[in-house]
């Protein structure tokens, strides 16, 4: 199978990875209900129960997809790279999975999701700098600019980094699924759009396209009212993929560009709290739900000012139009992302030594 | 007809949103253009950067290799290209802590009276 059939198999997994979800979440939903892994929705009056670690849906079918580039394209690396995906995203989602069901501290997840990295690093080393590039490419210079052995020390920070932000963004309903449905879809089109489809474009694209596909069903079960929550094991198995899409697909300043309202989320809680810390320990909450249902940001000087604060800043809104702004936000994003992308393929003003 | 009314009534109320969140469309475009002018910064001055050619002579004469004269150029150029990450950070943390309590300050501030329980 040669390139002419990337675009074809990107199709193909998008439908297979969004049937495939679309088949199990449902029936995964009942089953957590059944086994009691419920949640309270505490943003609505009525607090309903909602079936947690859905998540694990998230990470079966994202596995799942990845065999078929695995086993239907013809190119060792990007099998290789596939392979990778799977067990970067396998160790990710696991320590998701144990943070639901054990409670991990706020310290020792960072350093267990920079672990998951290992694969990656690993395998990079063993197959001689194939399976992510070491010198990424830049707007308006291309890749003149070398930081290569930085890079390396890097990638741990940049997954530990992706699968906090989209951990921390998750705070209501389909507010981590929606807005990561429209980076993955800036992505999918950035990988498509590259000059050369090379076999780091070619893996973004497959990457972006399994990613799309799952969260896609994931965001309707997700979204206003809530039938699933993603947990920690949703948002570290996405939260890993965005890192390694970025990382693997050779888009990393990309993917910078179209993720910063959850970089905005992230910095500016971790500046407001000095650190890593558990949202139940907080001492004040960003939010307060009003007697109308709606949400009204916090005016206490201790809360941690946070993307959902900020939006609320000029006034309450209901859950879902919370959702709806940081779509509109991501989308916009989105369009400095694609012309950002723009400037790293096809503008280069500096000529490399 | 009803579908027409239907996407002018979404096109409006996207208008309404990107009108509510102008302060911040403006500050992610600032620091995305902040961020370009970084990269070129970083590669047409700092990248270039070189110990001058009297005082590499003088180092190599009290005995210091040339790995470690790279090795010491290659960690100035790091300290500046962080700087400059520092700053825009700074500057980014600042401008949106800004943004919030001047807008806060502006339209009707709620009260605390009840702390929800997630996040």
């Amino acid at each position: 199978m040669d390139v002419t059939w990337v675009i074809p198999l990107v199709l193909i997994i998008l439908a297979f990875s969004s049937l495939i979800m679309r088949i199990i979440l449902p029936r995964l939903i009942q089953y957590l209900k059944g086994k009691g892994k419920i949640g309270i929705d505490v943003h609505k009056l009525d607090k309903p129960e909602v079936a947690e670690m859905g998540g694990v849906g998230v990470l079966i079918v994202v596995c799942i997809s990845a065999t078929i580039p695995l086993i239907l394209f013809d190119n060792f690396i990007v099998k290789i790279q596939m392979v990778v995906f799977i067990s970067v995203i396998g160790l990710a989602g696991l320590i998701g999975l144990v943070d639901d069901l054990y409670r991990l501290g706020s310290k020792m997840k960072p350093l267990l999701i920079a672990g998951a990295s290992f694969p990656l690093l690993l395998a990079n080393y063993f197959y001689f700098n194939q399976i992510f590039n070491v010198d990424p490419k830049f707007p308006l210079i291309g890749d003149a600019f070398q930081i290569t052995i930085l890079y390396w020390l890097l990638v741990p920070v940049a997954i530990t980094m992706a699968a906090n932000a989209v951990n921390m963004i998750d705070v209501v309903n389909g507010s981590m699924s929606g807005p990561c449905m429209v980076i993955f879809g800036t992505l999918l089109i950035c990988s498509l759009t590259k000059p050369t489809l090379d076999q780091h474009a070619i893996t973004g694209a497959f990457l972006s396209a399994i990613m799309l596909g799952t969260i896609t069903v994931f965001y309707l079960y997700n979204r206003y009212p809530a039938k699933v929550f993603a947990g920690d094991t949703g948002a570290l198995t996405i939260g890993a993929g965005l890192a390694l899409v970025g990382i693997m697909g050779r888009l990393e300043i990309v993917t910078v560009i179209v993720a910063i309202p959850l970089i905005i989320n992230a910095f500016q809680l971790l500046a407001s709290v000095r650190g890593f810390i558990e949202g139940r320990k907080l001492k004040s909450r960003p939010s307060i739900v009003q007697s109308d249902g709606t949400l009204a940001a916090s005016t206490d000087i201790k809360a941690p000012l946070t993307l959902m604060r900020i939006v609320m800043a000029k006034g309450p809104l209901k859950e879902h139009e919370i959702t709806r702004q940081f779509i509109i936000l991501t989308l916009v994003c989105s369009i400095l992302a694609i012309i950002t992308h723009v400037m790293v393929e096809y503008i280069n003003v500096v000529t490399p030594p | 007809m009803g579908i027409i009314s239907d996407i002018v009534n979404k096109v409006k109320i996207l208008l309404k949103d990107l009108r509510r969140h102008l302060g911040i469309l403006i500050i992610i475009c600032l620091i995305w253009i902040l961020l370009l002018i970084g990269f070129f910064f970083l590669k047409v001055y700092v990248g270039p950067l070189q110990p001058d050619t009297n005082f590499v002579l003088f180092l190599t004469g009290l005995g210091i290799p040339m790995s470690i004269i790279n090795l010491l150029t290659g960690m100035v150029q790091l300290f500046i290209a962080a700087i400059y990450v520092l700053m825009w950070l700074y500057l980014w943390h600042r401008l949106i802590r800004m943004y919030f309590w001047r807008t806060v300050m502006k339209y009707n501030p709620p009260t605390n009276e009840k702390s929800d329980e997630k996040e």
